[in-house]
């Protein structure tokens, strides 16, 4: 009797902790049939992630990874004040010690709506610059991997710490502004080859001595939508009497980056493209390169053309084909204390075909032609050209 | 080539980039004009849209509505068939930018056409509508 008395006691507790967990956390679609998004408080849940397979024709090797999965928490404080995180794990497994996957915050920011066009943002955010730093769900670019001038050159998905303010004008239809504050690089990590990439914080234990400033103007016009932007800041976050010995400009602007950049995206029934340049200045490479001896360059450069055609069957499935070109110099200017690195002058021929049989669901095959000036620097035996095959599938809800 | 050909070939082409510039920056001048709004306060019931502010060129009028999270859009798609969304996207609730050819989120890149379906993700659901209808003077959206 006592046994089936606390079985059902049990039961009856287990039922209202399911229950009362699953009314709090409701997923978006939940929320929006339910109307609770327009009600002053809303959790939201969502995510994406994909799997790519590459086949390296060239080194006749392949692998498959899980390349990320992603999960979006939002939270609705009150209609002025809302939360926003994206909490990333890149390549699966995360094992101490070893070479192995990455756990991270893409986004955890505050945003606090001035009004209906202007809101601003505060902690881990991502800034207007580029295509693929603000877009990089696997549903809204073509390939399997991101463009690559969006990696080496455009440090995508670049987060940093700071506030940023976003609005649209009411006088103008269509032209979004924004502007932002973050914490500045970190040039002594800087790589040859991966331009600024390495002296990203992304919000772990940055240092705040050096900050920086970057701005865009987004604007839409019928199908086409047009981006520029541009980021100038510090780099180099050490003590003054550190910087003064080792020869190197310190203090919020000290060895500076600039990033200037430009895209056309058209999309239209069928036909789509996107076009972007980018180009970084490092002024003080050479000081740089005598302290660290990282081959930094003082400018260099890079930019992509893609064009595709896209077919939506009756029952609303997605065909698209597309090719890309790229092209990149990461060591446009180099000081006279760098290494020349004929390999890092790139052109990227990609072309494919992705299928998406329900919204939030793609399927991607494509090929990858690398093109180097010459071969890489390595003790290995390679050529100045690869051709990739990959394969994968994303999603994003 | 013969110098005066040659700086006519310059003048007749920059003539011809000029005009096509001109020609392309006129109607996107024009697309820019601000878009047609109201202002209520309006906590449950009907906002009435004078149909009026439908014209030719606009088709779109957007409501500012004082108790509601997020503006309305009222679009025209034919001469007696209005619709309205919530100008929030479906994807992550931000905000949507209203123009005169479609809805455009910034946060990730979706866009919604006038008739509120998605047009590029990552959104899967179409806008949220609002049931309307119309009589003589008004577009009568209810909340």
């Amino acid at each position: 009797m006592n046994t089936a008395f606390t079985k059902g006691l049990s039961f009856i507790f287990l039922f209202c902790t399911l229950t009362t967990s699953y009314a709090q956390v409701l997923t978006k679609e939940d929320s929006l049939a339910a109307g609770l998004l327009a009600s002053n408080t809303a959790t939201v849940l969502s995510g994406y992630g994909n799997v790519n397979y590459t086949n390296n024709l060239t080194d006749k090797q392949s692998n498959i990874n899980l390349d990320r999965v992603v999960l979006f928490v939002g939270h609705k404080f009150s209609k002025k004040i809302s939360f926003f995180s994206e909490l990333e794990i890149e390549d699966a497994k995360i094992v101490g010690g070893s070479a192995s996957g990455e756990i991270s915050f893409e986004q955890a920011f505050l945003k606090f709506n001035i009004n209906r066009s202007n809101y601003i943002t505060a902690g881990l955010f991502i800034p207007r610059i580029g295509i693929i730093n603000e877009n990089h769900l696997p549903t809204t670019f073509s390939s399997n991997n991101r463009p690559f001038v969006e990696k080496y050159v455009i440090p995508a998905t670049w987060r940093e710490l700071g506030v940023g303010y976003y609005g649209s004008s009411a006088r103008i239809a269509g032209l979004n502004y924004s502007c932002a504050l973050v914490n500045g690089l970190n040039s002594p990590s800087f790589e040859s080859g991966t331009g600024i990439r390495e002296g990203r914080f992304e919000g772990r234990d940055a240092n705040a001595n050096s900050i920086a400033v970057t701005g865009a103007l987004l604007h839409y016009y019928k199908n086409f939508r047009t981006q520029v932007s541009a980021y100038y800041g510090g780099s180099l976050g050490i003590s003054k009497a550190s910087a003064d010995t080792l020869g190197l400009n310190t203090g919020l602007f000290g060895t500076p980056v600039g990033l200037y950049e430009a895209n056309v995206q058209y999309s239209g029934k069928h036909l789509f493209f996107k076009a972007l340049g980018c180009f970084v200045t490092i002024r003080d490479a050479a000081k740089l390169n005598t302290v660290y001896g990282n081959d930094t360059p003082e400018k260099y450069f890079g930019g992509y053309f893609e064009a595709g055609y896209k077919h939506t069957t009756k029952n609303a499935k997605i065909w698209q084909a597309y090719g890309r070109f790229e092209y990149m110099d990461l060591n446009l200017k180099l000081p006279s204390n760098a290494v020349l690195n004929h390999s890092l002058t790139r052109r990227y021929i990609v072309a494919g075909l992705n299928f998406q049989p329900v919204a939030g669901v793609i399927v991607k095959l494509d090929y990858t032609l690398m093109i180097s000036n010459a071969a890489p620097i390595s003790n290995t035996p390679v050529t100045k050209q690869k051709n990739l095959i990959n394969l994968g599938v994303g999603y994003s809800f | 080539m013969n110098p005066e050909r040659r700086d006519f070939l310059k003048k007749a082409c920059g003539t011809c980039a000029a005009l096509l510039t001109l020609g392309a920056i006129v109607p996107t001048v024009q697309s820019c004009a601000p878009l047609m709004s109201i202002k209520t306060d309006v906590k449950s019931g009907d906002i009435q849209v004078a149909r009026m502010l439908f014209t030719t060129e606009n088709k779109l009028v957007l409501i500012r509505n004082a108790s509601s999270e997020f503006d309305i859009a009222v679009v025209q798609l034919a001469d007696n068939h209005f619709k309205a969304f919530e100008m929030q996207c479906s994807h992550q609730a931000n905000p949507l930018v209203a123009t005169r050819t479609g809805f455009f989120c910034n946060a990730h890149g979706s866009s919604f056409t006038l008739n509120g379906q998605v047009k590029n993700p990552p959104a899967t659901a179409n806008l949220r509508e609002y049931p309307c209808h119309i009589d003589i003077y008004s577009v009568i959206v209810t909340l």
